[in-house]
């Protein structure tokens, strides 16, 4: 495990105005991930745990604070800066999966490549797809798959672009428990093989207990 | 069951009012566009059949024995045998004291025509008569108000032919007919018409595009000046005849190009109409299937407690049949206030007609109840969406490598069903095809009927100006009275007939000029005496020459209807100006301001085409340029009527020649002639500004059912394609999460889009050249819109569309886009 910090948040919080009451979601939050590093986030519902998935994946901005990504500060940056981040070096996994139901499992994966306007290795597509045991579902069209699969395509899709960062918000959420275990195997061989850094939001101690370390977020103040 | 198909409809009581709202206008346009397009001409025409009583007679066989059918020609034709079936609908025109029947065929939505009344109303009973203003029975006339309102006036009915039977197709009298009388009519008078027609021809032209008047008319033949002697055999001919001549008409009429182009007119009317309802029933029913799929969840529910598909789907039709009930229930309260606007209070605002509109309001109820039905038809053979299987396959679409193949692949791919928005597209291209040149078409008609009326201010002053200036000149003796009326008033040739006035009268006509450009109508009264002495000095000369004649014999006067004898506007000499006339007409050219018109200005000796420019005065002095010249013919084009309207300057006037007054008959004349022609002029204009009311009403709901339909289907479309980006709005936020720029979202839609509608106009292309040269090019051709413009409207409609199709489609992409970055940071 490599001792260089991925991301560091220094004091980053989020406060939300709705109707001029002003709601904070997040509050001086404080921690930083090291490359590599399998890092599990639970909480409560409704305790920031989104919020701070989307500020971390950048499709949101921090209030106050700092976001170093890298160890370049990119709290303040413009959306098209942000793009960039979100396309190169930081992938999301979601519970709902997110796929594409028009798009097959092969297109779905080769997705983010073509967002980017680059061309997507298929030799790289069927190895990943085969070490996801996905091999035989690549002209699938979701709705044909098993939740598990599903969600085997996302971790594909995310893990294409070799991205330094991948934030996983409650990937097992839809899952048995078999394909539960897979699947956090899965992450947990992307960050020990790979040297990707993994930041999993989820509610099963279980899935938890595979993870390098725990943090916990409550009432928008996260804490180890 | 029952119960809880209420509670869904009551549950959410503004989206059921919404959805009722929905399909109450959705019905509303088609019905009134259909409505309006079958019925409105339809009454037009009914009260025309009015105006000389109603003659409804319906025969079915050959009644006419082999005589008459070999009168009617019948027998020369081989249609002797033929079992034939027809319908006389009387219409009478008049013209001078003769007044005509007509026979139309079936009214149909193509029969557009106005009639307008100057005075008094349209005729309710089969007693009831509107005559021409200009018209003269028994020396009597409404212009000098020895004719009024509430007269009586009784003609003769017959036939007329050159003696062979044949009858004459002519509005005009010719010499040498034969009028067979076959029974008399007294009407009342009840109203008073603009012009010589009261309705019926104008219907005739309106419809079948005939260029005469004559050639759809005068079969019957009323006239007081000839006695009935032959009554019982042509009350028989008139009951037994008109199937016959039904026959004859049909003949004669089909196998005119203009009569088929008229029934090709009817024809797309009426498939215009039958698509607008089609297409607003389609609307209705994916309306409610959309209604139905946001239902989905609560369907799946229902599986899962068990309950039946039989079950859902009459808990489901309940539901669907309690919404469409209640919206077409709207939509008949919405068409009766509509059609209650036509008949009580339309007529209030016009100048014209539409004063008699028969109930039609059945037709409210009829028209959603086939919706009704249709929509229930819908219910029963449409699935639960759960149960929907998805038949997408991975070899829709393009290989994916950029961007611009997801919009490929997504447009190949989606759920939203892409032949219904292009069906809709299809249908609200070829609305807006055919609104647009309509449109211009009344754009150009009230252009062309404002400049008319210009040109009638004008005339009017002119003859003001001309007033003036000529009592000047009278007093000064500078212009006789003879080159003032060759050169103002036209007419054509005069032909007398020796026997109809006395010798001395023909000698003095003969001998001079004085009866040069009077018309039919004109009332000559010509005083007798000496001239140049007194009635002492007479005698003294007669002393001195007793071969002279007693004065007295020199003095009296004689008057002289000249109907009996003129033939006007009938013998052009000069057949190039007519020609050239004719040919402006042919080309269907409208008028622009500025624009050289040629009027053709016949003479004893020559005929002289003189060009002047449009909405500028007629000068003097290029009248006086012409001594010769008789007649003046202004052609102005009447693309409505589908005639040649000769403006002519008429008047009734008297002549006095008397010994030692001719300077103050001078001033009378020109008094008379004056104001006579201004005062017809006057009629001229408001019948103008008449057949501008009802041209414009009439376009106004052609033009507005078009109209509406080419909203509605705009909006079907846009709402289903607004429909499958709400559907994609979840696309957004996965799109964005991996790493999707805006523009790159809105290029994809665009794309997709694009796509969708390029498509939609070419078809629609096609279907606009079928539609063009298949059925309305001479119905756009009667209108002066050439296919130049139509192609113009066409591509005009086609950017339209897809501006407003792409431009929707960025409006409602950014605004997704937005509202996903919003609730990706949880903003309002």
């Amino acid at each position: 495990m490599s001792e260089h910090k991925l991301i560091e948040l220094q004091q980053v919080g989020r406060v939300f105005r709705d109707g001029g009451v002003e709601v904070t979601a997040l509050r001086d939050a404080t921690f930083s991930l090291k490359k590599g590093e399998f890092v599990s986030l639970m909480g409560k519902s409704g305790s920031g745990k989104t919020t701070l998935l989307n500020i971390l994946s950048t499709l949101d901005a921090a209030t106050s604070g700092t976001y170093l990504f890298e160890e370049k500060d990119i709290t303040d940056l413009q959306e098209k800066d942000r793009l960039r981040y979100r396309r190169e070096k930081i992938a999301v996994i979601y519970q709902q999966f997110n796929l594409i139901p028009e798009l097959t499992v092969k297109e779905n994966i080769q997705l983010p490549f073509v967002i980017a306007n680059k061309k997507a290795d298929l030799e790289e597509i069927r190895q990943l797809a085969q070490w996801l045991g996905l091999s035989e579902r690549l002209d699938f069209f979701p709705a044909k798959l098993s939740g598990g699969e599903k969600q085997r395509v996302a971790i594909a899709r995310a893990l294409l672009m070799k991205p330094a960062l991948l934030l996983a918000d409650e990937p097992t959420g839809n899952l048995d428990s078999a394909n539960a275990k897979t699947v956090i195997e899965l992450l947990s061989d992307c960050a020990r093989q790979r040297g990707q850094t993994i930041l999993m939001v989820t509610h099963d101690a279980e899935a938890a207990g595979f993870a390098d370390r725990q943090l916990y977020i409550s009432d928008g103040v996260v804490g180890e | 069951m029952l119960k809880f198909a209420l509670r869904l409809l009551t549950f959410d009581k503004k989206r059921t009012l919404k959805i009722i709202g929905l399909v109450a206008l959705t019905l509303f346009f088609p019905c009134v566009l259909i409505f309006s397009m079958k019925n409105y001409a339809s009454f037009q025409i009914q009260n025309a059949y009015q105006y000389g009583g109603k003659w409804d007679i319906q025969v079915k066989g050959n009644a006419l024995s082999s005589e008459e059918q070999r009168k009617l020609g019948l027998r020369l034709a081989g249609r002797e045998n033929e079992v034939y079936s027809g319908r006389l609908q009387g219409v009478t025109l008049e013209s001078g004291e003769v007044v005509y029947l007509s026979l139309l065929q079936c009214s149909s939505p193509g029969q557009l025509l106005y009639l307008p009344l100057l005075e008094g109303r349209y005729p309710q009973g089969e007693g009831e008569i509107v005559i021409p203003y200009s018209c003269s029975y028994a020396g009597k006339s409404p212009q000098d108000g020895s004719l009024k309102l509430g007269d009586s006036i009784t003609v003769e009915v017959g036939i007329r032919s050159m003696g062979d039977g044949v009858p004459i197709f002519s509005q005009r009298i010719e010499e040498g007919e034969v009028f067979t009388a076959t029974g008399t009519k007294t009407y009342t008078i009840v109203g008073f018409s603009v012009y010589i027609p009261l309705g019926g021809i104008q219907a005739v032209q309106a419809v079948t595009g005939m260029e005469a008047q004559s050639e759809a008319n005068s079969f019957y033949y009323l006239s007081d000046a000839k006695t009935c002697e032959e009554l019982s055999e042509i009350v028989r001919f008139i009951t037994a005849g008109p199937a016959a001549y039904n026959e004859f008409l049909y003949n004669a009429f089909y196998e005119n190009t203009e009569m088929e182009n008229a029934a090709a007119r009817n024809q797309g009317l009426l498939i215009i109409s039958a698509g607008a309802f089609l297409t607003c029933a389609f609307i209705c029913a994916l309306m409610l299937i959309r209604t139905r799929k946001e239902r989905k969840k609560q369907i799946a529910l229902l599986r899962a407690l068990g309950m039946t598909e039989g079950r859902r789907r009459v808990l489901y039709l309940w539901e669907w049949a309690g919404e469409v009930l209640l919206g077409s229930l709207g939509a008949a309260g919405l068409f009766y206030a509509y059609t209650a606007f036509l008949k009580y209070i339309l007529p209030h605002m016009l100048v014209s007609g539409l004063s008699e509109m028969q109930g039609k309001f059945h037709f409210g109820i009829f028209a959603p109840l086939i919706l009704l039905l249709f929509l229930l038809g819908t219910a029963a053979i449409w699935r639960e969406p759960s149960e929907k299987q998805s038949i997408i396959r991975p070899a829709h679409g393009r290989k994916l490598r950029t961007c611009a193949d997801l919009s490929v692949i997504f447009r190949k791919r989606s759920r939203v069903a892409k032949g219904t928005v292009v069906f809709m597209a299809v249908v609200a291209l070829l609305a807006l095809s055919l609104g647009i040149p309509l449109g211009a078409g009344i754009h150009q008609e009230s252009k062309r009927l404002k400049r008319v009326s210009v040109d009638y201010d004008a005339r009017l002053s002119y003859s003001a100006d001309y007033r003036d200036g000529f009592v000047e000149n009278l007093l000064r003796q500078e212009k006789s009275v003879g080159q003032f009326r060759r050169r103002i008033f036209a007419g054509g040739k005069l032909v007398l007939k020796r026997e109809d006035v006395s010798a001395r009268v023909w000698n003095f006509l003969e001998s001079s000029e004085m009866y040069q450009g009077m018309l039919a109508n004109d009332t000559l009264t010509l005083s007798f005496g000496v001239r140049g002495c007194s009635q002492h000095e007479y005698e003294e000369l007669r002393q001195e020459n007793p071969h002279l004649p007693p004065y007295e014999e020199w003095c009296g006067s004689q008057t002289v209807l000249l109907d009996d004898f003129f033939n006007f506007s009938d013998d052009w000499s000069g057949e190039e100006a007519q020609s050239n006339a004719y040919a402006e007409l042919e080309h269907g050219l409208v008028y622009q301001e500025g624009d050289t018109i040629a009027y053709s200005l016949s003479g004893a000796d020559e005929d002289v085409l003189v060009e002047s420019k449009v909405g500028q005065r007629i000068e003097a002095p290029v009248l006086y340029k012409y001594p010769q010249i008789f007649a003046i013919q202004i052609y102005v084009p009447e693309p409505w009527l589908e005639q040649n309207t000769a403006v002519h300057v008429q008047a009734t006037y008297q002549i006095q020649v008397a010994q030692g007054c001719e300077l103050e008959f001078n001033q009378r004349l020109a008094e008379w002639m004056s104001r006579s022609a201004a005062l017809l002029g006057e009629y001229d204009y408001k019948g103008i500004m008449a057949a501008n009311d009802g041209i414009r009403i009439q376009f106004a709901v052609v033009f507005g059912g078009v109209f509406a339909l080419c909203a509605l289907c705009l909006a079907g479309m846009y709402t289903m394609l607004r429909v499958d980006l709400e559907y994609q709005t979840k696309q957004f936020a996965i799109f964005r999460g991996l790493g999707m720029s805006r523009a790159q979202t809105i290029n994809m839609r665009i794309t997709e889009r694009m796509n969708l509608l390029l498509n939609a106009i070419l078809i629609v292309m096609a279907g606009n050249l079928l539609l063009y040269y298949g059925v309305l090019a001479d119905y756009m051709d009667a209108y002066g819109i050439t296919p130049r413009n139509i192609f113009s409207c066409y591509v005009l409609a086609s950017l339209l569309l897809v501006c407003l199709g792409v431009g929707d489609s960025i409006a409602l992409t950014y605004q997704q886009y937005r509202r996903e970055v919003a609730q990706a940071q949880r903003q309002e």
